[in-house]
């Protein structure tokens, strides 16, 4: 199997199946245009993000192969796991699966702010936002 | 100004950029065209730049990739100082009535413009705000529903008062041509006068005038052309022709013929690249459908509403398209009291009758009844 470094904005390295890299669209257009030999570096996405988007990936492609015994159920469950993080991490993967164009990932997370910004008030809507910018800072 | 700015604004206050810097513009559209619709409204109240997001031509589109638009008939009138409205869901099937009252900031306490008569006014729908053109009897009000945020605002009038026009939409103009004039205490003046309105300035602009000085003419856009169909030019002159303009050359081109000679052209909606149109002659009804494309006129199957009966001033049909069927809605008026009042037998019919023909098995049904609303006058579809 032919691996592909991944290297965060940290400088951390991870090194990943080419199959599972090629999900992120940016990385695949990487690929094509450098080649596999050096690391990809992904300055815009910290060590932390993307180790949680690699996990998405490799969790959503084990349950499509052929074989799996994963009900929708378990993948579902998964997902709410997933996206149940504090809102700075949610950002960051709204952002993070933005700049590796993971389309799936991307409109999960999505739907996780719009879940979150549906049944509230615009009040703490906004108290919401912006205590998630202040952590950030 | 009432519509939205041509570009979302950058946040300006230190709370607005403490808000918003932790998306981007094009990921909060992608966040937030995910709310359902009833939601858009509180998005809208979070901050200036949140509203300013969801009355962009990003997030519409962005709803519309997301298969969140859906179809909506909206019938309005005028009561007081708001308007009575009718909405008809096909997914539900139902028709839900509400009433509306313009934002108080926006509106002015001229006593003389606070009672809107819908009877010769025109609706144009952008994205999901449906604009009512000519609201006043003076002919010189503009409001604009917006249907996430469930306001309704004013908008700049037309340069020209005018009753009784034709209207349409093209790109993102709204283009009106022809109607009456009301000069005070004096007779109504017969229009050949053209404007477009820019929804983004808020701004509206002359355009050459028509070919024919015409009232009581329809309005239709087909492959970017406004086409002026029928009206009068005095009390019994009728024209049998249509004007067309064409934005792309600023130009009237050639006037085309209408198939009813002395005949009132009452409501038309657009399909395809065809034109679905009602008209009365004399005390025949008759329903046509003009392709544009072939430039020609052909009868087709006439509604379930019985004949013979002269449309007046009461009684009023709109025509809408949902899909690919033509919606004949009865907005206002009782065909039963126009049976009476011409000394023939009523027919249980009440009124609000919705007659739905469909373009593709060319075939008439019924759909449930308009709601009882006063004043019904102006009908449209909007895609919100």
């Amino acid at each position: 199997m032919v691996k592909v470094t991944l290297k965060s904005a940290e400088g951390d390295v991870f090194e990943v199946d080419e199959e599972l890299a090629l999900e992120s669209l940016m990385v695949k257009n990487m690929i094509e245009d450098v080649g596999l030999d050096s690391a990809i570096s992904l300055p815009n996405v910290s060590s932390t993000i993307l180790a949680k988007v690699i996990e998405y990936i490799k969790f959503h492609m084990d349950a499509q192969k052929d074989g799996s015994k994963k009900t929708s159920e378990e993948i579902k469950a998964f997902d709410d796991d997933f996206v149940n993080v504090g809102i700075p991490t949610l950002f960051e993967m709204v952002l993070a699966s933005n700049y590796l164009n993971v389309k799936s990932l991307l409109s999960l997370t999505c739907n996780t702010v719009a879940n979150m910004i549906k049944t509230k008030p615009p009040a703490e809507v906004k108290e919401m936002f912006t205590s998630a910018k202040q952590a950030k800072a | 100004m009432l519509l939205p700015p041509p570009r979302i604004p950058s946040p300006s206050s230190s709370l607005q950029s403490l808000l918003m810097a932790s998306l981007p513009d094009d990921l909060l559209v992608e966040c937030l065209a995910r709310v359902p619709r009833g939601s858009i409204r509180q998005c809208a109240m979070v901050c200036r730049h949140w509203r300013a997001i969801v009355q962009s031509d990003p997030y519409y589109r962005a709803r519309g990739k997301l298969r969140m638009l859906e179809s909506f008939v909206v019938v309005f009138g005028g009561i007081g100082s708001g308007l009575s409205s009718a909405t008809y869901s096909q997914s539900t099937g139902q028709w839900q009535a509400g009433l509306l009252f313009p934002d108080n900031h926006d509106h002015d306490h001229d006593t003389s413009s606070s009672d809107h008569t819908f009877i010769h006014a025109q609706s144009a729908v952008l994205q999901h705000r449906i604009l009512v053109l000519g609201a006043t009897l003076a002919g010189d009000c503009t409001m604009v529903y917006d249907t996430w945020r469930r306001t309704v605002a004013r908008a700049a009038p037309m340069l020209l008062p005018r009753k009784k026009f034709a209207c349409c939409v093209i790109g993102d103009r709204v283009y009106v041509a022809g109607g009456a004039s009301r000069c005070r205490a004096s007779r109504d003046v017969v229009m050949h006068e053209a404007e477009v309105y820019d929804p983004e300035l808020d701004t509206w602009r002359r355009l050459p005038d028509m070919r024919h000085r015409r009232y009581g003419c329809i309005g239709a856009a087909v492959d970017g052309i406004f086409y002026v169909i029928g009206g009068i030019r005095r009390p019994y002159a009728y024209l049998s022709s249509m004007d067309c303009f064409d934005p792309r050359v600023n130009a009237w081109l050639k006037s085309r013929p209408l198939p009813i000679g002395g005949g009132c052209v009452i409501s038309c909606t657009v399909v395809g690249s065809c034109i679905y149109m009602l008209s009365s002659h004399a005390v025949e009804l008759s329903f046509w459908r003009y392709d544009t494309r072939g430039q020609a006129w052909s009868r087709i199957n006439l509604p379930p509403i019985p004949s013979p009966l002269r449309i007046d001033n009461l009684l009023k049909f709109s025509c809408v398209t949902v899909g690919s069927a033509v919606h004949i809605i009865q907005v206002g008026g009782c065909i039963d009291d126009l049976l009476r009042r011409g000394g023939r037998n009523p027919r249980g019919l009440r009124e609000g009758l919705v007659l739905v023909y469909d373009t593709r098995g060319q075939e008439w049904s019924k759909a449930p009844h308009l709601p009882d609303m006063r004043n019904g006058a102006v009908c449209a579809v909007v895609q919100c």
